[in-house]
This record gives C-alpha cells, sequence and structure tokens, in this order.
C-alpha cells in the first residue's frame, strides 16, 4: 500500500531526472543505393582552416565511422558504397575524375586518350608500377579486370564493358580472351564496337584487380569459372592503393595500413580504420568524443555539430537526389500515364518548403535528371514547377479527375489514391513521404505512406513484376520515394532509355523516342558541346513530361576532428578521399 | 517472469487458520469478495487502476478529444512550425510540435490506441491460447500434454525478438497483423503455467468430487478449475501488456514496428531520438506514457496478486 | 540422476527439429527473394543467369530437399554459406557469437549480483523506505524501453561525462588483451541489458521471500529461538533460490534476443545485429543457423537448469 506509493514518487523523480539529462546529438544518414561519385559545382564548402605552420607528419591514425559494414572488398561484385569506401582505399584505376569538375585526370596512366571516332581509348601506364608486393603491375592487371567482370554472375557492372570488342564472346565462352584490348609494354589499348562517350571515365576508372592472387581462380576456356567465391574478396593480399589490407571484424571494423609501394606518395597515416555505427544518434555522438575522426552527418545535426570546436563541418553539392517515382506500368493506377497528373504532383508538393524544414537549406530542388554539379547541367528553358496547389488542382480538374465527397479525386469510379513507399531507417525519406501524403490530400490525391526494408524496396523496384504490366516491363509498386548516387559521367541511359525498362533502372516504365535519342547521342557523340546539348535535350523533355517528382540534390555534410589536416572535399569524391595519401593528424 | 502461486479454494476458514488471530466465521464470503474488499483498501493500486482506465478513456475518445477539444487532427502538419515548444496558451501544443510540426500531445492520444490495442490485444490473444491448451493439456494430459508441451518448449527455445524480428521483416506487417503475430509468438508462459494449475487442481478434493458425481470433463474445467486459475493468470497478463508495449517500442526502433504516419509510443519515442539535437522535449511525452503505463500495470498485477493471497497480505 | 539427465536431454531433440522446421518455412514463406536481393541494381542480369545463380545455390529444389539437405549439413556442422558475404556461415557466427554471449552472461550475473540481494533487502525491511526504493528503481529499470536507455547513456556518460566509449568492443588502438578498455565499453550495454533482469529478480526475491517467510517451517524457526538473519539467509533464502533457477532460463532467452537493440545502439558486433542484417537481406543460412544455434544454446541451458533444479528438489525428479 504506502510502500507502493513510494513507487510512484520516486518513479516521477526518476524520470524527471532521466528526462532533464537529454543533451543535443546527431544522427548520420543511411546510404544510396549504388555507388557513386560526387558532383563539383557553386562553391559550398565550409573547409578546415589550413594552418600553414603545420607540417605534415608522418604517423598516426585515421579512424572513419560508416553506419554499416561493407559486404565485400572485391569491386567486381562490390555493390555498395559501405564497401567501396573501403576497398578503393586498396585498388586502383588508370584514370581518376577531379573530384570537385569530374573532369578525367591521371592516375595509374599518365596519359590517356580517346579516338575521335570515340570508338578507342589508350593509356600510357607510368613507369615503376607495383603492387604491394613489388610485383610489376602491367596493362596485363586491367585486361584480367575486365575478364573477371565479364564472366562474373554476381557482378553488377556488366554494362561498362559489355561493348568492348570479343566482350561477350569472352562471357560467353567463346573466346579466351578480349580481343579488343591490347597490352603493348606501356600502351593499354581498348577499342569499342561502337562509339561509347562514358566509356573513358567508366572503363578507366574501374578498380583494377591482380591477375597473380585472382587468376588462379579463372580458366580461359571454362566461362563457368569465376573470381566469385575468392577468399581475397575479404581479404585482399595485394593492394595498389595508398594502403593495404590488415583485418576485418565483422561488423566492427575494418583496419588498413600503409602500403609502402604506392606510386602516388607514400600516406602519411600509418593506419587507415572504418568503424561501424549502426544508430545515427551513436556516430555523432562518436564524433563529437573523438572515438572517431571522420563521418557523414545529416541536415538537422549541422549546427549542433559545427558548434562543437574539435570538429570541421564540410558542407559540397552532392552528384544525386533523392525523388518521388511513379510507376506508368501499373495495374490499376494508369493515371501515372498522363502527363498532367504527373505535373501536377510536381506542382501540388513543396519541395522548397521540405528543403527548409527538413534539410534546414541545406540542399537544392531538382526538376530534371542532370544535378547542378555536373558540367551538363543547364537550367535554361526549364519549368522550375514552383509549388503551386490552384494550378495543381486545375490540372488534375482538366484531367478528369473530380473532387468527390470525400475531397478525394476520381475519374470514372477510379480514384485518385496509391501507395507510396521509401525504405526504413532513413528518416528523411520517412518524413517526406509524411508531407508528401499530408500535401497531396489537400489537392484532392490520396496518398498511403508506407515503409519497407531498404533490401526489399530495392528488390521491389529493381525485379519485382506488376500482376498487369508484369511482361511489359512493369514492376509491383505505385510509388516510391528513392535515390540516385550518380556517376561522374553525365550519361543516364541506364536510367531512361526505354530499353532499360525489362531489366534495367527505367522502373517507371517511362518511354519517349526524343529521351531515347538524346541519351542515345549524349552516349555516341562525344565532343564536350555535343554531349551538352544532347543533355540539355534529355532534361528538357523530363522537365516537361515529370516521371519522376525529381525531388531535391541534398548537400554533402561531411564532418572531420580538426586534427585531420590536408581534407578537400569535392563532389565527385566521397568522403574526400581522394587524396588521402595526402592527409596526415595533428598529435 | 511472475512467480507460479498457488491458489486456495478460498474461504474464510482457510484465511483464519494462517493468520490466526481473526475469529473464526462461519460460511463466510468467497475469495472473490475477500480478495475485492481487500483491494478496496489497497489505494495504491486503486490509483494505478485509475489512471489506466484513464488513459483507456482517452485513447478510446481521442478522435472526439482532437476534434473538440484540441482541434487538430494527428496527420495535420505545419512545416512552418515545426519544433515547437511545449506551451500552455494552446491545447494542442501542450507538448509541443514535432519535426512536421504536428500536435504532439494529439499523435500522443491516438498513440495510445494503438499501444494500447497491441499490447491488450496481443496480450488477450495470448490469454486465450494459453487458458484453452494449458486448461485442455493438463486435465487431459496424455498425448496432448505432450505436444502442447512440445510446441511450447519450441517456441520457447527461439530467442522471441529473433523470431518476431525474422517475421516482421520478411513481412512488414501493419497493426494488425502485429497484434496477431505478437500474440501467437508469446502464449508460452500463460500456457505452461495453466497447464501447471490445473494439474494441480485436477487432485483436489472439489473436483475429484464433482468428477466421482458425474461432472462433464468440459463443466468441469470451466466453472471449477477455470475461475482458480483465471485471478493468477490475470496478473500474469498484466505484466504481459507491458512487455508487449516495451518490444513494439523496440521493434519500431529497428525500424519494424508500426509505419508513421499511423503513430504508436514506440515510433514517437523512435522519431524523438531522432530529433534529440532539435527537438529533445519530444521525448517526454511518449517516454512517460510507456513509464505510466507500465507501472500501472505493474502496481494492478501487484495489487491484485496481494489482494488475492491471504498470506501476504499485509494491514 | 543419469536417468533424469538423460530424459531431458532426449526431450531436447524433439523441440530441436521442431526449431529448424519453424524457423525454415517462416523464411521460405516470405515473398521475395535473395537471389534477386544479391543481384539487386544488377541491370544486366537475364532470366537464365538468374536461374543459375539460384540452382547454384539450390535454391530451385522442392522444399522438403532443401530442408533435409540443409539439415543434413548442420547436423555436420556445416552451416553453410552466406549469400552475401560469400563467407562460411560458421566463421561469421564464430566471430559474432561470443561477443553476444559475453554481453549476455554479463547481463545475467549483474543482474543476478544486483538484483537478488536487492529483493532480499526489500524483503527483510519490507514496509520502510528502502523497500520502496528498490521496488521503484526495479520497476523504472523494466518499463523503460532499452534503446531510449542506451541512447541516454551515451548522450550523458559518453558524450557529456566521457566517462564511458560510445560503442564498439574496444578502443582501436589499444592493445586487445587490455582488460581494462574491454570493461569500459562493455559497461553501457550490459548495463542496458541488465535492467530488465534486475528489476526481475529483485521483485522476485522480494515475493518468494515472503512468501516463505509466511510458510510453517519459518514459523518454527522463530520459534526455535533464531535471529531474523540466519532465518533469512538459512532458510529463507535457500528456499527461495529454487524457483529462482527456473526463472534463469527464461531469462537467457530475452537477453540473447534483447541485444538486438543493444547491440545496433552501441555497435556491439553480436549475433542480434547480423541476424537482423540477415533477415533484411534474406541471407537464409545466416539467419537459419543462427536460430538454430542460439536456440540449441538455450535448450541446454534449459536441460541445465532442469538438472539443477532436479539436484536441489528431489521431488522434481520422480516425475
Amino acid at each position: 500500500m504506502n510502500t507502493r506509493l513510494g513507487y510512484v514518487k520516486a518513479t516521477l523523480s526518476a524520470f524527471v531526472l532521466i528526462g532533464t539529462a537529454c543533451a543535443p546529438v546527431a544522427p548520420a544518414p543511411v546510404a544510396a543505393p549504388t555507388n557513386a561519385a560526387t558532383g563539383a559545382g557553386p562553391t559550398l564548402v565550409v573547409a578546415p582552416a589550413a594552418t600553414t605552420a603545420d607540417q605534415p607528419k608522418p604517423g598516426g591514425r585515421l579512424i572513419v565511422g560508416d553506419g554499416s559494414d561493407s559486404k565485400t572488398l572485391q569491386p567486381v561484385i562490390s555493390t555498395d558504397t559501405s564497401s567501396s569506401l573501403v576497398w578503393a582505399r586498396m585498388y586502383e584505376t588508370l584514370i581518376d575524375v577531379d573530384p570537385k569538375t569530374g573532369s578525367p585526370v591521371p592516375r595509374l596512366a599518365e596519359k590517356f586518350e580517346v579516338s575521335p571516332d570515340s570508338k578507342t581509348m589508350t593509356f600510357t601506364l607510368r613507369d615503376g608500377l607495383q603492387w604491394s608486393d613489388g610485383s610489376a603491375f602491367s596493362g596485363d592487371d586491367f585486361a584480367f579486370t575486365v575478364e573477371a567482370v565479364m564472366r562474373s554472375k554476381r557482378t553488377v557492372r556488366k554494362s561498362i564493358f559489355q561493348d568492348i570488342i570479343g566482350a561477350k564472346d569472352y562471357r560467353d565462352g567463346k573466346a579466351e580472351s578480349i580481343s579488343g584490348i591490347k597490352v603493348d609494354g606501356k600502351t593499354i589499348t581498348v577499342q569499342l564496337e561502337t562509339a561509347f562517350c562514358p566509356g573513358l571515365i567508366n572503363i578507366g576508372g574501374f578498380a583494377i584487380i591482380p591477375r597473380s592472387v585472382f587468376g588462379k581462380y579463372m580458366d580461359p576456356k571454362d566461362a563457368s569459372k569465376n573470381i566469385d567465391d575468392a577468399a581475397e574478396n575479404s581479404a585482399p593480399t595485394l593492394a595498389m592503393g595508398p594502403f593495404k589490407f590488415k583485418e576485418w571484424v565483422p561488423n566492427d571494423h575494418i583496419t588498413l595500413v600503409r602500403n609502402d609501394k604506392f606510386f602516388g606518395g607514400l600516406a602519411y597515416l600509418d593506419e587507415w580504420v572504418r568503424r561501424v555505427y549502426p544508430d545515427a544518434n551513436a556516430l555523432a555522438a562518436a564524433l563529437k568524443t573523438g572515438e572517431i575522426d571522420l563521418g557523414s552527418i545529416e541536415a538537422k545535426d549541422f549546427d549542433t555539430l559545427r558548434a562543437v570546436t574539435t570538429l570541421n563541418v564540410m558542407e559540397y553539392p552532392n552528384n544525386g537526389f533523392t525523388y518521388l517515382g511513379w510507376n506508368e506500368l501499373r495495374g490499376g493506377k494508369e493515371f501515372f500515364q498522363n502527363k498532367a497528373i504527373r505535373q501536377a504532383l510536381a506542382y501540388g508538393l513543396n519541395m522548397d518548403l521540405v528543403i527548409d524544414k527538413v534539410l534546414f537549406g541545406h540542399g537544392q530542388k531538382m526538376v530534371a535528371h542532370t544535378p547542378p554539379t555536373s558540367w551538363a547541367y543547364d537550367s535554361t528553358g526549364l519549368n522550375d514547377y514552383k509549388y503551386d496547389p490552384a494550378k495543381a488542382e486545375q490540372l488534375l480538374d482538366q484531367a478528369g479527375f473530380a473532387k468527390g465527397a470525400d475531397g478525394i479525386r476520381q475519374h470514372n469510379g477510379q480514384p485518385l489514391e496509391f501507395t507510396l513507399i521509401t525504405n526504413s531507417g532513413n528518416t528523411i525519406r520517412e518524413t517526406l513521404i509524411q508531407i508528401a501524403a499530408e500535401q497531396y490530400k489537400q489537392i484532392g490525391v490520396n496518398v498511403t505512406p508506407r515503409t519497407e526494408a531498404f533490401e526489399a524496396l530495392v528488390e521491389r523496384t529493381d525485379h519485382s513484376k506488376d500482376p498487369t504490366y508484369g511482361e511489359q516491363g512493369g514492376r509491383d509498386v505505385d510509388a516510391w520515394v528513392s535515390g540516385w548516387a550518380l556517376g561522374a559521367d553525365p550519361d543516364a541511359y541506364s536510367i531512361w532509355h526505354s530499353s532499360q525498362i525489362q531489366g534495367g533502372f527505367d522502373d517507371t516504365g517511362y518511354k519517349n523516342a526524343d529521351v531515347d535519342k538524346a541519351l542515345q547521342d549524349g552516349r555516341t557523340k562525344c565532343a564536350q558541346a555535343d554531349r551538352q546539348a544532347a543533355y540539355k535535350v534529355l532534361n528538357k523533355q523530363l522537365n516537361e513530361d515529370q516521371p519522376y517528382n525529381f525531388g531535391y540534390s541534398a548537400n554533402n555534410l561531411l564532418v572531420a576532428s580538426t586534427r585531420v589536416q590536408g581534407i578537400e572535399p569535392g563532389s565527385y569524391s566521397r568522403f574526400a578521399q581522394w587524396n588521402i595519401n595526402k592527409w596526415w593528424v595533428k598529435p | 517472469m511472475v512467480v507460479t502461486r498457488r491458489t486456495g479454494g478460498g474461504s474464510a476458514t482457510a484465511v483464519s487458520l494462517v493468520r490466526g488471530s481473526t475469529p473464526i466465521r462461519a460460511a463466510g464470503p468467497g475469495l472473490w469478495t475477500n480478495a475485492a474488499q481487500r483491494l478496496g483498501r489497497d489505494r495504491l493500486t486503486l490509483l494505478a487502476i485509475f489512471v489506466l482506465l484513464a488513459l483507456i478513456l482517452l485513447a478510446v475518445t481521442a478522435d472526439l478529444l482532437a476534434e473538440h477539444f484540441f482541434q487538430y487532427g494527428f496527420t495535420r502538419q505545419n512545416l512552418l512550425d515545426n519544433y515547437r515548444m511545449p506551451e500552455t496558451a494552446t491545447p494542442a501544443f501542450w507538448l509541443g510540435s514535432d519535426d512536421l510540426g504536428r500536435s504532439q500531445v494529439v499523435r500522443l492520444l491516438y498513440g495510445a490506441r494503438i499501444s494500447l490495442s497491441v499490447g491488450f490485444g496481443a496480450a488477450l490473444i495470448n490469454l486465450t491460447i494459453g487458458l484453452a491448451l494449458g486448461l485442455a493439456a493438463g486435465y487431459f494430459r496424455g498425448w496432448f500434454d505432450d505436444l502442447v508441451q512440445f510446441v511450447v518448449s519450441t517456441l520457447n527455445a527461439i530467442p522471441s525478438l529473433f523470431l518476431l524480428l525474422i517475421i516482421a521483416v520478411l513481412f512488414t506487417p501493419g497493426p494488425l497483423t502485429l497484434v496477431v503475430i505478437l500474440g501467437l509468438l508469446s502464449w508460452g508462459g500463460v500456457t505452461l503455467f495453466v497447464r501447471g494449475q490445473t494439474l494441480a487442481l485436477r487432485e483436489r478434493e472439489f473436483v475429484v468430487a464433482s468428477r466421482v458425481v458425474g461432472g462433464s470433463s468440459l463443466r468441469i474445467m470451466f466453472s471449477h478449475i477455470l475461475p482458480n486459475v483465471m485471478p493468477l493468470v490475470m496478473v500474469l497478463s498484466a505484466i504481459d501488456v507491458g512487455g508487449l508495449i516495451l518490444t513494439e517500442s523496440a521493434l519500431s526502433f529497428l525500424g519494424l514496428g508500426i509505419s508513421p504516419p499511423t503513430p504508436s509510443w514506440g515510433n514517437m519515442l523512435t522519431n524523438a531520438s531522432a530529433n534529440l539535437s532539435r527537438g529533445p522535449w519530444l521525448v517526454y511525452g511518449p517516454g512517460a506514457a510507456i513509464l505510466v503505463t507500465v507501472l500501472c500495470l505493474y502496481l494492478i498485477g501487484d495489487g491484485v496478486r496481494d489482494a488475492l493471497d491471504p498470506r501476504l497480505s499485509r494491514s | 540422476m543419469n536417468r533424469f539427465v538423460l530424459r531431458r536431454l532426449l526431450q531436447a531433440v524433439p523441440t530441436f527439429f521442431g526449431i529448424t522446421i519453424l524457423t525454415f518455412i517462416i523464411m521460405r514463406l516470405s515473398p521475395s527473394d535473395p537471389v534477386s536481393l544479391m543481384v539487386a541494381g544488377a541491370s544486366d542480369i537475364s532470366a537464365g543467369d538468374l536461374a543459375a545463380i539460384r540452382a547454384a545455390y539450390g535454391l530451385d529444389q522442392p522444399l522438403p530437399v532443401q530442408y533435409f539437405s540443409w539439415l543434413g549439413h548442420v547436423l555436420v556442422g556445416d552451416f553453410g554459406q552466406s549469400f552475401l558475404f560469400k563467407r562460411p556461415v560458421i566463421q561469421m557466427i564464430g566471430a559474432a557469437l561470443p561477443n553476444t554471449l559475453v554481453l549476455a552472461t554479463s547481463a545475467l550475473l549483474v543482474a543476478l549480483a544486483v538484483g537478488v540481494p536487492l529483493g532480499v533487502v526489500a524483503a527483510r525491511y519490507r514496509g520502510t523506505a528502502v523497500d520502496q526504493i528498490i521496488r521503484v528503481v526495479g520497476v523504472v529499470g523494466h518499463a523503460i524501453p532499452t534503446f531510449w536507455f542506451g541512447l541516454l547513456f551515451i548522450l550523458v556518460l559518453s558524450v557529456d561525462l566521457r566517462l564511458f566509449p560510445v560503442g564498439g568492443m574496444l578502443t582501436i588502438g589499444k592493445d586487445p588483451l587490455d582488460i581494462g578498455d574491454r570493461l569500459a565499453h562493455m559497461v553501457g550495454p550490459v548495463l542496458a541489458l541488465s535492467l530488465g533482469g534486475i528489476a526481475n529478480y529483485s521483485r522476485y526475491m522480494r515475493t518468494e521471500i515472503l512468501e516463505v517467510l509466511g510458510q510453517d517451517f519459518v514459523r518454527t524457526a522463530y520459534a526455535k529461538g533464531l535471529r531474523t538473519q540466519r532465518v533469512l539467509f538459512v532458510h529463507a533464502l535457500r528456499n527461495a533460490l529454487l524457483p529462482l533457477i527456473t526463472a534463469l532460463g527464461g531469462l537467457l532467452a530475452t537477453l540473447v534476443s534483447g541485444a538486438v537493440v543493444i547491440e545496433q545502439v552501441f555497435a556491439w558486433p553480436g549475433m542480434g545485429r547480423m541476424t537482423y542484417e540477415a533477415a533484411r537481406s534474406k541471407d537464409y543460412p545466416i539467419v537459419m543457423a543462427v536460430v538454430v544455434i542460439s536456440s540449441a544454446l538455450l535448450l541446454i541451458s534449459y536441460v541445465i537448469r532442469d538438472v539443477a533444479y532436479g539436484l536441489a528438489d528431489p521431488r522434481v525428479r520422480l516425475r
């Protein structure tokens, strides 16, 4: 009786005590679907103040925090950024891209050129390149890498190489090597069947693996053998990059150590470690306490972390965007095929408000495919779809969808309603679907927001089949929110070309002849001016048709300890790692 | 977990034998009346019952309150007015507003609806299955008993959260499905308890007498054994409800519970955790709600058990 | 005694099979397909490629065949390879399981070491302020969602007060055998995990002792003139401990599964997190292996518990 009164009294006081202990903390974002590079653009960078008095000192360790563990350390089969963050420190590429502009720059190849017909690429390797064990690096390793990709069953990168002459034959076991790749001393020549403008960056920028290690898993005569199960996929024995593999404690951390044979200037850091913090609040807390030195954060914690004196917060544009996708090949939701409806869905969502209130201003509205950071970006003539619910309602009325008694529009008995799905665990996307549902309700569209696990969402948008339109490539989803982390090359073929509806990334089922042509042109006519013109056409059409509500491009927010020196962020280098060998830590 | 208790058939005679100082009364009131009397004197438990009923009332009338008193729907957003601090002026913002400018207090009410239904709903399913299977297994014994024990030990041996997690990830359940799944996964404890009680009770004189007289099994189970088992089973269930509400919040944290915008205390707490840097006050509502509810359930469980068990009663 | 043990072990065997079948069915009932998830993002995988992959993993066989094939491997200790990581599941579990066990066992020990004495004290000083406080602390500990407590712990004790690290099992760069460092990393997770146990055990012990104190033989002891202390510890405690053993088994189960949330918050690389992510990616081999292994462990702990109970209380053995 009165003993239990004590329950209540002390409980309340305990709770107040606990409650007042609240302190601000910052979460961190969750992954984007595919690997990528991020873009340059107008300078938004809040870079760390360089102190010229300090000289780089060798030694020390850098600890990077990420939200999930890597799945593999094999570039050929890697599909996620948590994996590439690590293997990209160990494997090198023929060329790299400038972190701020995205244009190709030499890396392992000191010279590179593309023939006028864009079908032949020539790379000239530097002298004296060595793997971490001292063995020579040669163009043959590059050739091997392409072979490994073509025969791998788990890779998602075949589309990069399949236009090389002989690649498909090799894949099918009809040849014992790829005839289109010729290695002659320091010169590598790659010949394509057709002109392929993104080829230089995509082919030249692919991480190269050593034949000496992985060759034993392959057999030139046997197309069924591949490197997919190699033990060295999780424990690389050779490296070309500034660091080499030391240990992988699953779900905890991966440790890399300095590679003394790195061609680009030995790294100052002794060790590079990546730790996993699945909870965003914990990751931010780890940044604050110095438990990790580098990490990415969400917009809502920008201000809190900026106030921490031991941290530098850097903001720079993102080469990617978050969008709402409308499935035009959806049984029962054929209204998505109506351009007016999709445009209404653009006018009817106040994206500027979302950016202001949810991203706290750290982002930019998108109305077409190419983000502002890209050289292919051109906003002239584009409709910016300024928030205009009246116009949205007008478009919907004109489309024949009149408001019913319950406020929801309908046409011939088909109500204007759908489910909007995104992946759980991404707080910004979860918030976005709730905002969208609410705002669309105002214009008479009934939206049901739902979340599901990321993997399930990816599967739904990539491989599922709509009961009615499955044969044509329709996916089993009404509408969804997802994002693209784009590559350095502006080519958007796999997302918007009509051939990509079946088995590609054109998940909306969008089809437009002008877009198809522009995409083809962009891929085959490789002069900069031509490509720019092609992408202008592409974006104009996409802007008009709104197969997506193109949402926003959220800025990258990178946080580093003030002890870390040498960081130069750029949209085309994830976590600013492009010059990791030049980083050093103040003791 | 709650310990098993022996229940008495309950008569004043039995009570007095233990306490020793009470004069023997003839043909006095039975177990329930005694219990009710004791309960009536237990002010804290009464308070807990009152609070819980108040919460339930609030949950049930959430619609009315939202419309007439707060004048704010639970999905109504106002992005221009987000992260509003608690204030006394506007009822809708007594607990402030969240990252979308929604009324925290209104959402808390609707959250009560969801969380309490999940808790009570699943506990009810547990209770029903547990009683039915436990009674049958304990009474009939034999192969059926063995089968039930086998199934229960199978379920008990799998870490429940794992199972729940796997199911939730694979099937992304909505609120109703969640209730069913939660209910179907945790009836083991109740079953075993009821079974144990039934096994003991079936040998008691009044049951044996009933069988001798020719009472049907069903009748014996329902009119003799069940009433004796019920009280403590309900105590178990009270604790159960608390546990289920906490499980729901754990699932929400993992992104597997009730999907927003439908508010549950669990997903409100998770959302508040994500917004800690901008709106620290947002955690008070759902946190306190969960705490108070589980506390009340505990108190009620304790109180009812104390009231029913004469040897533990205190003045 | 031996027969009793043997009987209990034998009884566990069908349960074990029941668990495997149940898990297998649940995994296979789910709508999506691990192969699609494996190649998610691949824009050029043909239906033939998918079929080949499926065949390579034996996923094209009828379900019973898959089940028995898997079971056969399990019984010789081969849990297969993770679909996603392409590493032997045994290896991955071997890395993660000890971490979870360390947490669970420590939490169990802490719960016992703190909960039992608290319960005894509360029973001894029943009705006083001490009793009140202990019972309140107990309930509050139980009613706080574990992830919330974990988060608060990090915010207050790790970030504000810098008393403990934020996450992980050890500090990078320190000697892995640095016990002090390891213990520091364990405080947060173990505390969060043991809260519920402390609450349970203190309530439990309090109730048990009060009940035992009310029994005849205790009154006899008092009548004999023994002091409260002696009565309490020698007679009451021993009898009250018996049902405690029963509760142990249940707690281990709760701990192993409750660890999922704690592991998430404190970045502890244990089985809980591994299972969660494996379930999300439909990595069947890992999920099945985790459920089987943790269930087996639990079954063993139940058997041990029953045996201990049987040893302590002869009446049980005869049943």
